[in-house]
């Protein structure tokens, strides 16, 4: 993360040194600009992390598998252009009907766009019903995501069939390629929940989350490749061949009490936590990057049993490692609830091979009613789910989701 | 009609001021206004193009003067202005009305400028480069002919022009059902019978909303009749008529004697309703374009329950949207086919899902179920079902026209 800011700074610079005419810099500048759509994985999960998130789950509602496919190709063809800052249709375009770019990200520069799709269970099974005869197909790790201990889920927040990560620099550009994907849709698959999230823009170093602590200081470094291999990307012999490449997104909404957490002393919210608040180190250590030694500390005296990330992650070596996860989440910040209160909090998304060995068995720990993380009572979930994010599309000969059709 | 007007007239004013003429009245460019908004009658009409050139000659002519800050003779020229615009803006109106109103809004103040006894050629000369712009921009639509629908190619069309004909027939006969409903709303009314009364009041919305395209022409009419209470003081101003009065007294007061005058009024302004749309004549173009009007209707203000508040039959309503742009469908069916049979069958498709959906939700007859009881998923799916017939919709004047 941090090297990424450095990279994208420096880039920036460099941008402003261009002289006007160099057409051949401002070309390649545009090119860094651009994530590639092509690849053994999708984008957006390896990427470093842009700016601004719009997440958006559809509800399929044909029932003839043809159309699914057909829309999962127009997505493909689609997102490859949104991806290269193209636009959909040449301007201008014609005039006696609706545009078929919508246009709002004229004149913005594609920011990194990245879009990550995803199905969920429902999708090969809904009511019991085989809805595409894809029932067979359904990863046995890809479930619906259930009620944990104090979530608050909502139905109209919550689950469905598809769905699409955008992520970029500029949220116009996030919500443009949402908004045309959604709308190129129309028919065959329409909008159930979506989310938008945003990071702090120049901060220094791990971001922090709206609780003021640093957010992802144990992140895996994105080049760590043995890493990816163990526990981010699924292999075929997991289970489900056709899913190979792809990985297992956890998506979850957490509304984040912010009056309450405000009300708390200062060093009660470093205990809940469990980290020191502006270096972002351990309670027993000094530097953000210092392991914590729980071994050392097996009453919880100085890092409390029940604190974040303790229960998060207890260090117990190797156990402790199979579970990680890769975390790429985003705060979001929108008007009051319906009782005036902030409408706030963590737009968690994870990526993991696993599901039920590494989120869940985290997430059973953070929300054992016999010892919940005291952070719970700050924080609601109120929507989200489990999807399984189709491997890469290889090059322009193929398309997203085409080894789950079985072509 | 009056909103634009009073629009036209500020614009004018406020832009005089602003350019700095300080010293003008507003009174004189109000004035101007008021005679190019409704333009003089016995003006030889020209078609817009050789209209738009003669124009772009006039303006860019008073330019070159305006520069050198020698001015022949304003009046004369400001009058002249005029005439030209009154030729052809009579065909720019329906055909690009956001170019219409920017012409408008630089044409009058210049006008008015033009008139005073001293000219101000700073406040004038920038005032005039803007109308320059303008009338360069309408001039390169009309050469390009970048309006909405190609309306040469419906009128071309024997098939079109006599589906145009029907429609027209629909209108007029929806025109009379709407008089008849509204008497049987205002006898219902009379007769003292609350069920009979709230029955027939939602029987008396489908013509309404079955051609509201049309409706909308009349606008003070429709904005007496389906005013909505948001744009009173509350549910008792005894502004606040129409469909919405009576809906409020017969759902929420629940009584039907406080609803006589109101019934009475409505058949009152239905009758001139009617009368209004035997005078008019639907063109081809806005005929197909009515689609368009009817699904966003449905789309926006209905999906929601907002309209129905109180009756809760917004199933009915979006019913009637949907079978008046079902019935501009069904006219110009075999020529879109020959067009697009893909689109054709798309929007075949995607009509019999709404329809059928909503005798799920809520069967044709006399009585209907109340939208803010139906489950909120199923809400959404009929949204779904809307949007997904819109989509296809929207495209077919386009196709039409191609």
């Amino acid at each position: 993360m941090v090297l990424g800011d450095f990279i994208g700074k420096a880039q920036e610079k460099s941008h402003s040194q261009l002289p006007a005419s160099g057409a051949a810099s401002q070309e390649q500048a545009q090119a860094a600009e651009h994530v590639s759509f092509y690849g053994a994985h999708q984008s957006g999960i390896l990427t470093p992390q842009q700016n601004f998130s719009n997440v958006a789950a559809f509800d399929v509602t044909t029932d003839d598998v043809k159309e699914l496919k057909e829309l999962l190709q127009k997505w493909t063809e689609m997102a490859a252009l949104l991806m290269e800052g193209k636009p959909l249709a040449e301007e201008p375009q014609q005039a006696k009907f609706p545009p078929t770019d919508t246009g709002e990200q004229l004149g913005i520069a594609s920011s990194k766009l990245t879009l990550t799709f995803a199905v969920g269970a429902s999708l090969f099974e809904k009511d019991g019903t085989d809805r595409f005869g894809l029932r067979a197909r359904k990863p046995a790790g890809l479930t619906q995501m259930p009620i944990f201990h104090a979530d608050s889920l909502q139905d109209q927040l919550t689950h469905g069939d598809l769905i699409i990560q955008a992520c970029a620099d500029d949220p116009t550009i996030c919500f443009h390629a949402i908004r045309n994907l959604a709308k190129a849709a129309r028919g065959v698959a329409h909008l159930r929940w979506q989310q938008t999230g945003q990071m702090s823009i120049k901060a220094d170093g791990t971001k922090r989350n709206l609780f003021g602590f640093k957010d992802g200081t144990n992140n895996p470094a994105l080049n760590d490749e043995m890493f990816m291999k163990n526990n981010i990307w699924i292999d075929a012999a997991d289970g489900s061949p056709w899913l190979a490449g792809g990985s297992y997104m956890v998506v979850r909404r957490i509304n984040m009490r912010i009056e309450t957490w405000d009300q708390q002393p200062y060093g009660d919210q470093e205990g809940i936590i469990g980290r020191q608040k502006v270096s972002g180190a351990p309670m027993d250590g000094q530097g953000e990057f210092e392991q914590p030694n729980f071994a050392a500390d097996p009453e919880g005296k100085k890092t409390a049993l029940d604190s974040h990330i303790r229960l998060s992650n207890p260090r117990t070596g190797e156990a402790s490692e199979r579970e990680r996860i890769l975390r790429r989440g985003y705060n979001f910040m929108e008007n009051l609830d319906q009782v005036g209160r902030m409408n706030a909090g963590l737009l968690f998304i994870c990526f993991n091979r696993n599901i039920q060995t590494q989120f869940e068995s985290i997430q059973k720990r953070l929300t054992n009613p016999k010892m919940p993380d005291q952070m719970l009572a700050y924080t609601e979930t109120t929507g989200g789910g489990y999807f399984a994010v189709l491997p890469g599309v290889a090059d322009k000969n193929s398309y997203l989701g085409q080894s789950l059709f079985g072509a | 009609m009056k909103t634009q007007f009073k629009v036209i007239v500020f614009a004018a004013a406020a832009a005089l001021t602003m350019a700095g003429c300080a010293k003008s009245e507003t009174a004189p460019a109000a004035t101007t206004a008021a005679t190019a908004a409704s333009p003089t009658p016995d003006v030889a009409k020209v078609p817009a193009k050789e209209g738009s050139a003669a124009l772009l000659k006039s303006v860019e002519d008073l330019k070159q003067q305006l520069d050198q800050k020698k001015v022949d003779d304003g009046k004369k020229i400001s009058g002249k202005l005029d005439e030209v615009w009154a030729s052809f803006e009579d065909e720019v109106k329906p055909k690009y009305p956001e170019l219409y109103v920017k012409v408008e809004k630089y044409l009058t103040p210049v006008e008015a400028g033009l008139k005073q006894s001293t000219l101000d050629f700073t406040a004038l000369g920038k005032l005039n480069d803007e109308l320059v712009n303008v009338v360069k921009e309408l001039s390169t639509s009309l050469e390009d002919n970048k309006g909405a629908v190609n309306s040469d190619a419906i009128t071309s069309s024997k098939e079109l022009q006599a589906a145009t004909k029907a429609y027209n027939e629909y209108v007029q006969d929806q025109g009379k059902q709407l008089v008849t409903l509204l008497e049987q709303l205002d006898a219902a009314v009379k007769s003292g019978d609350l069920k009979k009364a709230q029955e027939a009041y939602v029987q008396a919305r489908m013509p309404y909303e079955r051609i509201e395209p049309v409706i909308e022409r009349f606008a003070e009419l429709d904005g007496v009749m389906d005013a909505r209470v948001d744009d009173f003081k509350n549910e008792d101003d005894p502004e606040f008529t129409g469909y919405h009065r009576i809906e409020h007294i017969l759902f929420v007061k629940k009584t039907v004697k406080d609803a006589e005058p109101f019934a009475a009024r409505l058949l009152e302004d239905g009758k001139k309703m009617q009368q209004s749309i035997a005078a008019t004549n639907i063109e081809a173009t806005d005929f197909v374009t009515g689609v368009g009007e009817l699904m966003e209707e449905a789309q926006s203000s209905k999906i929601t329950g907002e309209e129905e508040r109180w009756s809760g039959a917004t199933v009915p309503v979006i019913r009637a949207n949907v079978e008046g742009a079902q019935e501009i469908y069904t006219l110009v069916k075999d020529e879109l086919k020959k067009k697009d049979a893909a689109l054709d069958e798309k929007i075949n498709k995607s009509l019999t899902a709404v329809i059928d959906q909503m005798n799920v939700l809520s069967p044709v007859g006399t009585t209907w179920n109340d939208f803010g009881k139906l489950e909120q998923s199923k809400q959404v799916d009929l949204k779904n079902k809307l949007e997904a017939l819109a989509e296809p919709l929207v495209k077919m004047p386009g196709t039409l026209g191609q």
